[in-house]
């Protein structure tokens, strides 16, 4: 590098010394920021019945096989709440075997609780909520009106007038047969 | 008495005055400053009070006024509305203007990711605090937003206000429902695509920024 052309640098290194680059900042200002430091959670209830003949193991998506069926006595079988909500209606699906001819099915149930060992349904009323006489499979039967509060289960009493009869039984619930919507406030 | 002849003298100096000449160019060129031995006279005036500047401030504070973001929300079921309240405070000495509200979800499913039958929130103002336990505003209600889909506010902020004045307050009710359907459990079984057991963790973002810059005379 010759002497010229280190004087040129050094012009340079002293010009652009003293050239001020001004850069726009991006003017933001002051910005302020609030926020809730506790999730605000929001979830959903849950509605489900589940039909078994066992009170301990009620297996869900599964409908309940009543078979071999006899005149007496009566058999038993239990609707359980799985949900988080209160259940206040629901519907009853219950196909039976064609054997069943001319012969009928009850269901009933009891507004205390069954006996079991009586068949007696103690200081209540017994209701039929769903008979096959002359019915056609399936009988289908909505708006059964019970309340059966979550982890609940009620049970109902199968009679029959055909020994060997056979009966398929699904639960259903719509969020119709909860409480009503409300609002709540506080 | 030495006499120099003309000529002489002119010789003599000659160098003299050049090398001056050179001198003081030199200095000049250098910028080099020499210190005056005269003094001059100088004047000067000053405030005898200082020039306070202070910076404003903006803060904006999230309060729960009654049951708030943080009660939460158990057990709600299609067409229910549920009401929260809270009250945002611009606790800085600075108007802010533009005051917006986010949302995040700490979960992902239909609650907050499907506009038509997730979550659906509105939110009105009272001039004065509400009463939380009775939903009941003393006041003047004013709804700023009216039913969005959460889903639709965590996509885009939406406008709260234009403006809250310094150590102003804004008491609000957020609206929360979840639209009414009609679903059906069979056997113990949910149906595809229900809304039931879901659960939404939502964070409530209110962001507002100063008000506009000003020059001023005052």
């Amino acid at each position: 590098m010759n002497r010229k052309s280190m004087t040129l640098m050094l012009t340079c290194i002293l010009l652009l010394d003293h050239v001020s680059v001004n850069i726009d900042p991006v003017s933001a200002g002051l910005i302020a920021q609030g926020s809730n430091s506790t999730l605000n959670s929001v979830s959903v209830g849950v509605w489900g019945l589940i039909p078994s003949n066992t009170v301990t193991t009620p297996i869900a998506g599964t409908p309940l096989i009543l078979s071999g069926l006899t005149k007496s006595p009566p058999t038993y079988f239990i609707v359980k709440n799985v949900g988080t909500e209160e259940v206040i209606s629901f519907g009853l699906s219950v196909a039976f075997s064609a054997q069943l001819g001319s012969n009928s099915t009850q269901i009933n149930s009891c507004s205390t609780s069954w006996n079991q060992s009586t068949h007696l349904c103690p200081g209540g009323i017994i209701t039929t909520i769903v008979d096959t006489a002359s019915a056609v499979s399936p009988v289908v039967v909505n708006g059964i009106v019970r309340s059966i509060p979550p982890a609940n289960s009620v049970t109902y009493q199968v009679v029959t007038s055909k020994t060997g009869a056979q009966l398929t039984i699904s639960v259903s619930v719509s969020n119709m047969g909860l409480r009503l919507p409300h609002s709540i406030t506080n | 008495m030495i006499k120099i002849p003309t000529n002489n003298l002119k010789q003599i100096l000659k160098p003299t005055f050049k090398f001056a000449t050179l001198l003081l160019a030199a200095a000049t060129g250098l910028g080099l400053a020499t210190a005056s031995i005269s003094a001059t006279l100088t004047a000067e005036a000053f405030n005898t009070q200082a020039l306070d500047i202070t910076s404003g401030t903006l803060s904006l504070e999230l309060t729960d006024n009654g049951a708030g973001f943080a009660t939460a929300v158990s057990g709600i079921l299609p067409g229910d509305t549920v009401h929260r309240y809270i009250t945002l405070s611009n606790t800085g000495d600075t108007d802010g203007k533009s005051l917006t509200v986010a949302l995040s979800d700490s979960e992902s499913n239909v609650l907050t990711g499907n506009a038509t039958t997730g979550l659906q929130g509105q939110v009105t103002s009272c001039s004065v605090t509400w009463t939380a336990s009775t939903g009941v505003c003393g006041g003047t209600e004013t709804v700023l937003i009216a039913s969005t889909s959460l889903n639709s506010i965590k996509n885009t902020p939406v406008s709260l206000v234009s403006s809250l004045s310094a150590n102003a307050d804004l008491n609000l009710q957020f609206a929360l429902t979840l639209p009414a359907s009609t679903e059906v459990t069979i056997n113990g079984v949910a149906p595809a695509n229900s809304v039931q057991g879901l659960t939404a963790g939502l964070t409530w973002t209110f962001t507002e920024s100063q008000r506009t810059s000003s020059t001023t005379n005052s």
